[in-house]
């Protein structure tokens, strides 16, 4: 199932560190290793706005990801990043529908379970200095209460499912999706801070011992 | 200028110069000045400590942005108060504004503890590891800028876009004089605040750009010459504010020559120059050939502290006057390092990496660092390059050249950790991923091989 390589150009700009950490953590998924496996062909990635774009290559179990768009992507999937409700808009669908499938099931997130996301942020973020000793995730949908660490918590993150598992596996920033409104939490600044950093870390695929 | 004003003479130097207003004056991370309009009894009864300003004065980025994605111990937990300390010595007043002074502050906390991210304090900290050792150093910085003929408001409407040049041509000449002649009536306004300050100047020249100007000051002691950096620069934008010209230290406006800011320095001790002696073959003495080594090994983790924006790369292009390679040579102006070392009272090292946009506090903190690690472990100098070192083949030492690689190469550098302190480059490289991040999400354009309108608009005026 890991046979999944998946490669980064040199100094590479944010999307690609950001793409190339979603798909280190998707390799563990059947249908996305199966997609890649079976899958060859160049495509794109593009912001509708702001000039972020990345080519996925993808070849032989391997996927390479780099800046730009370039001139042998045979798709082009033009969307708001910030906005994971827009509609994106995607050129060469028509001439190349199978690579379109395939480039979905590849770019799509594959959720996993909360009490697993919150368990490995934890692990991650305990190897960092200065962390508290445990935070309380508090899921909205059902009222569940997800404790971390060791003793009782004075620090707690409230959000449905799907906002708790985005944030806390990497998909975006924790002070982001408190600002934007999509956690809430009870949190002093210096550990909103420190928290942050640790999904950042994971965004960008770099946490320690991932 | 320097007095030696205390807090019982200060009501009397107060009263004689007729000031009823301090301006406080302090320096972020990114080099950009920031403080208040004080009375002057608010001024004087907030002494020893000085005034409370908001932390984020000092934890947010060029953009605004706080500090959120990472912390530092001495910071406040809900974006409470720091304090800015008036350095006393720095006093002076405005001479165009009567009722004004100005005071240059070091970030101190609620307990009047030195902020361990205050440039200035960071500086003052690696000048004392020198004193200890019983050395003198003295610094300069060589301020190139750009003028142009039309104000901020003018340009910032025609989004930075055909920028008119204070010159004679549009060709990039250097030390034209009637290329300078349109820069005279700023720079006679500039000079006279500077010396009102007590800033001495050396010259001022045309330089390569179309309406570039090259200022140089005259070497001090190193708080002192980054102080004056800080303060020349507000000048020069007061000036342009009120004369209706713009100026910029950007480092890379467009394809032509990008602003440096070189920087030259010598080390003595008991009045008699360490780098030069008169018996050796070369005229360098052993703490030369130590301190340059140590410079020489820490240049690529130095890169970050030199060129600290996403705009400072763009200068460090082959045959564009910017060094790109990792070396030193003798009156070589291609190299990183240019050594002059013909006599003693010329000895000196001129470190040429420096962008016109970078912190001249951290800058020389870096070099002092560098040169004390050379000296502690005794470090041989490497081989001098002779040659050109601009063009050169795969194989020789390449500097870092973007952002993230110079934020790698100083959380590389054990040497900088060492002397800086590993909470100091770890947080600093944090913030140089800010920018770099700030620059990819917001707007910039890493495809644009020309400065970007995001670039200018953070960074023409402010910078």
């Amino acid at each position: 199932m890991n046979d999944i390589e998946v490669r980064l150009e040199e100094d590479a700009v944010p999307i690609v560190r950001v793409l190339g950490a979603q798909f280190q953590r998707s390799r563990h998924d059947p249908v996305f290793a199966r997609t890649v496996r079976n899958t060859r062909g160049v495509f794109a990635l593009a912001s509708s706005k702001d000039p972020q774009s990345a080519t996925i290559r993808v070849a032989n179990g391997r996927i390479s990801l780099h800046r730009g768009i370039a001139s042998d992507a045979r798709l082009v999937i033009t969307t708001d990043f910030d906005d994971d409700t827009a509609k994106p808009a995607v050129k060469g669908l028509l001439r190349h529908p199978l690579l379109a499938i395939r480039a979905a099931r590849i770019l799509a997130v594959y959720p996993r379970p909360l009490e697993a996301v919150a368990q490995h942020f934890w692990s991650l973020a305990s190897q960092y200095p200065n962390m508290p000793p445990a935070i309380e995730f508090h899921c909205t949908d059902d009222d569940t209460h997800l404790p971390v660490g060791t003793g009782s918590a004075d620090i707690h993150f409230y959000g449905t499912r799907k906002d708790l598992v985005a944030t806390f596996s990497g998909g975006t920033l924790l002070v982001q999706a408190m600002m934007q409104g999509r956690l809430k939490g009870i949190c002093g600044l210096q550990d909103l801070a420190r928290l942050t950093e640790v999904t950042k870390d994971l965004m960008l695929g770099r946490a320690p011992n991932e | 200028m320097s007095n030696s004003l205390d807090e019982n003479s200060l009501y009397d130097w107060l009263d004689r110069h007729h000031v009823d207003v301090v301006r406080t004056h302090a320096t972020t991370l990114d080099g950009i000045g920031v403080g208040k309009y004080v009375h002057r009894n608010k001024f004087t009864k907030t002494l020893p400590r000085g005034h409370a300003i908001a932390d984020m004065a000092l934890t947010q980025d060029i953009g605004g942005t706080p500090h959120l994605t990472f912390w530092h111990e001495q910071r406040q937990a809900a974006f409470g108060d720091i304090h800015m300390q008036p350095d006393l010595a720095t006093l002076v007043s405005d001479g165009t504004d009567k009722r004004l002074g100005h005071c240059i502050a070091d970030f101190v906390t609620d307990a009047g503890e030195p902020m361990a991210l205050c440039p200035r304090s960071t500086l003052k900290r690696m000048v004392s590891n020198l004193t200890a050792d019983g050395f003198e150093m003295k610094a300069t910085f060589e301020l190139e800028f750009y003028l142009f003929g039309e104000s901020f408001d003018s340009i910032r409407r025609k989004k930075y876009q055909n920028l008119q040049g204070a010159s004679a041509s549009s060709l990039a000449n250097i030390y034209l004089l009637r290329n300078a002649y349109h820069g005279t009536r700023f720079m006679d306004e500039v000079i006279k605040r500077l010396e009102w300050k007590g800033i001495a100047w050396e010259g001022w020249n045309d330089e390569a750009g179309v309406g570039q100007i090259e200022l140089n000051l005259e070497p001090t002691d190193p708080v002192s010459a980054a102080d004056n950096v800080v303060r020349t620069k507000q000048i020069l934008y007061e000036v342009a504010v009120d004369m209706e010209f713009a100026v910029t230290f950007m480092s890379k406006l467009s394809g032509t020559y990008g602003n440096g800011m070189h920087i030259h320095h010598s080390l003595s001790r008991d009045g008699i120059s360490a780098f030069f002696d008169a018996t050796s073959d070369d005229n360098r003495s052993g703490i030369m050939r130590h301190w340059l080594a140590g410079l020489v090994d820490t240049l690529p983790g130095a890169v970050s502290f030199l060129c600290p924006t996403i705009n400072s790369f763009r200068r460090m292009t082959d045959f564009s006057a910017v060094p790109t390679t990792s070396d030193w040579g003798e009156q070589n102006k291609s190299t990183a390092l240019r050594t002059i070392s013909d006599s003693a009272a010329a000895s000196r090292i001129e470190y040429r990496i420096g962008a016109g946009d970078l912190n001249p506090y951290l800058a020389l903190a870096v070099i002092i660092a560098g040169g004390m690690t050379g000296l502690e472990r005794q470090l041989p100098l490497p081989a001098e390059f002779t040659g050109l070192a601009w063009g050169l083949p795969d194989g020789y030492p390449r500097l870092p050249n973007t952002i993230m690689k110079a934020v790698e190469a100083a959380n590389a550098s054990e040497a900088l950790k060492h002397w800086l302190g590993e909470d100091f480059v770890s947080y600093w490289t944090k913030t140089r991923e800010l920018e770099w991040l700030a620059f990819h999400t917001e707007g910039g354009d890493p495809a644009s091989k020309s400065p970007t309108l995001w670039e200018f608009e953070r960074y023409f005026a402010l910078i």
